[in-house]
């Protein structure tokens, strides 16, 4: 029997291959250019803050630089830069930003002189996700511009009290800035942790490639259901007249499945380590197997519960179409409305994706 | 030997009842009836697949039941579906296919052939040929001749005859006239209920009765 379930592996291997490979690279493929599809700025953040930096300091620019490198911040918000603080505010006011960020004209000249300007934060109200990124966006620049502020201002009176020329004072505030600068460099790691929830561990297109693996296996129905035969009425009356139960079946069908879909993220993971940037796990290759058993034995499972393969695969498609958009694995759960990001903490596939993920990466 | 006592068979509603029959070693049962009358769900009954609503099937020997659809997986080779059903070893497998019962059926030809690459006629004889190969005593065949050409039709009926000849007994669910006349009774199913049928008349005669 292992002997003739191996055989018929081996003979049903090219349509299988055939189907992970037409549909999984389309997959792969959505997900390595999927960023240029929902984010026009090409970047891999999930969110667009908007804002608008004064030609009157460097000071500025160099922070936002810091900020916006920062791993964290990098995988999750985009920063848009605008000419003008009404182009910040239409952003913001029209939805094409979650918020804006406007550093007034006069901010540096305004710490040499005592007025202390402050940054004007731009935002309407907005869902959760956007809430955090926003406080988070809004801590890391606090800590940031802080920073340089705190030192312009220790260098102004640092020149003030010893009487040491004021166009010193910027070479002083230069000096203090950068330790005061490594000091926030060294909080990078913390904001890995602290941003928004996990999602900053993986990068968007990690995160797509794992959804989209998860729901090419899913699909893979529409090829296993003409290979499980646990449904049809012939087999299941020569199963029962040899002496071979319905579970021996179902076990023999759902591993041999699993097998063939392990051959198949096989070749699409050595495919990703060796041919693109995407940061897979060699590892990955023994991870992945306890998920690969779980889909395979639902992917079985289906192929059982309908008695023909066509209705096996097209209810399968909408069912977990549904389900798969409702884990955010079609659209970054970040996109969807609020009540769908509450829901999905229900969705068992959001769970399976987070599993894949955190075994392919 | 196997009898049928008082069995109804229901699904949401009935589709027979009362049905009685016995066969002894060597008979050939022959059920007629259309489409729906319920020939399908009482071999289901005699082969133990789904139980009656009332009544009960006693039957010696070990049954074989060749369905209407194939039980054959069309990527494997005929070698390799009989295979998967039986423990048996290669030499012992070619023996019995160019023994006295099976040679008819001639699969030891195309033994080496894919299932997608046959036709209608092999696919059935293959499908004949690995339940026979586990040696059943009691052969539940549906429609074995739907869809057949002449000669693979000639072939399965020449060995029908050798199963009866060597003590088996078989019930078959067929349309085909040429199927009953190696029957040795033909029972008529219809509107539930199940007749003797007169075995000298012709089969369109009966199921108009």
């Amino acid at each position: 029997m292992i002997k003739v379930a191996f055989k018929r592996i081996l003979a049903f291997l090219p349509y299988v291959t055939a189907y992970f490979l037409a549909l999984g690279l389309t997959a792969m493929a959505i997900a390595f250019f999927g960023e240029n599809v929902l984010f026009k700025d090409g970047t891999f953040s999930a969110v667009k803050v908007a804002y608008y930096l004064p030609n009157d300091s460097t000071l500025n620019a160099a922070g936002f630089g810091v900020i916006s490198n920062m791993s964290s911040i990098e995988d999750t918000v985009s920063f848009i830069e605008f000419d003008s603080e009404e182009d910040v505010r239409d952003a913001v006011d029209g939805g094409d930003v979650s918020c804006g960020l406007i550093i007034p004209s006069n901010f540096a000249s305004g710490i040499f002189s005592g007025e202390n300007p402050e940054v004007e934060l731009v935002f309407k109200s907005a869902d959760t996700f956007d809430e955090h990124v926003v406080n988070d966006v809004m801590l890391v620049l606090a800590n940031d511009l802080g920073v340089g502020q705190a030192a312009t201002q220790a260098a102004y009176t640092i020149c003030y009290e010893y009487d040491i020329d004021s166009s010193d004072t910027a070479t002083l505030a230069d000096t203090i800035r950068v330790d005061e600068l490594g000091y926030a460099l060294d909080r990078m790691n913390v904001f890995t942790y602290e941003t928004i929830d996990d999602i900053s561990e993986f990068t968007l297109t990690q995160k797509i490639a794992a959804s989209a693996l998860v729901y090419v296996f899913h699909l893979s129905v529409f090829v296993f259901a003409y290979f499980c035969k646990g449904s049809n009425p012939a087999f299941i009356a020569r199963g029962k007249l040899s002496g071979i139960a319905p579970w021996r079946m179902f076990l023999t069908e759902g591993f041999s499945v699993a097998f063939m879909m392990y051959i198949a993220y096989a070749i699409i993971a050595l495919g990703l380590l060796f041919f693109t940037k995407i940061g897979i796990d060699a590892m990955s290759l023994v991870y992945i197997v306890p998920i690969i058993v779980i889909i395979a034995l639902i992917v079985t499972g289906i192929s059982y519960i309908f008695k023909s393969p066509v209705s096996a695969a097209y209810i399968s498609f909408a069912v977990f179409t549904v389900l798969i958009y409702m884990a955010g694995g079609l659209l970054p759960l970040e996109f969807l409305p609020k009540f769908l990001q509450e829901g999905a903490v229900y969705n068992p596939l959001r769970y399976l994706i987070d599993f894949t993920m955190e075994a392919m990466f | 030997m196997v009898t049928i006592d008082n069995v109804s068979v229901k699904y949401k509603k009935t589709v027979l009842s009362d049905v009685n029959i016995h066969a002894e070693k060597g008979e050939c049962i022959g059920l007629l009836g259309l489409n729906g009358s319920g020939k399908s769900s009482l071999l289901s009954v005699i082969g133990g697949l789904k139980k009656p609503a009332s009544g009960k099937v006693y039957s010696e020997g070990k049954t074989g039941f060749v369905t209407q659809e194939n039980a054959l997986i069309d990527e494997l080779t005929a070698y390799d579906n009989i295979l998967m059903w039986t423990s048996m070893k290669k030499q012992d497998i070619i023996a019995a296919l160019n023994g006295p019962e099976l040679s008819v059926l001639k699969v030891a030809d195309f033994l080496n052939v894919k299932v997608r690459n046959m036709s209608g006629g092999m696919k059935k004889k293959l499908a004949l040929a690995s339940v026979i190969i586990t040696g059943p005593d009691i052969l539940l065949l549906d429609e074995p001749l739907a869809a057949l050409d002449i000669p693979a039709k000639s072939d399965i009926l020449k060995f029908l005859d050798a199963f009866k000849a060597k003590g088996g007994i078989i019930f078959i669910a067929s349309h085909d006239e040429a199927v009953f006349k190696h029957c040795d009774k033909i029972y008529h199913l219809k509107g539930g209920k199940m007749v003797e049928a007169d075995k000298s008349r012709p089969v369109t005669e009966i199921v108009n009765d």
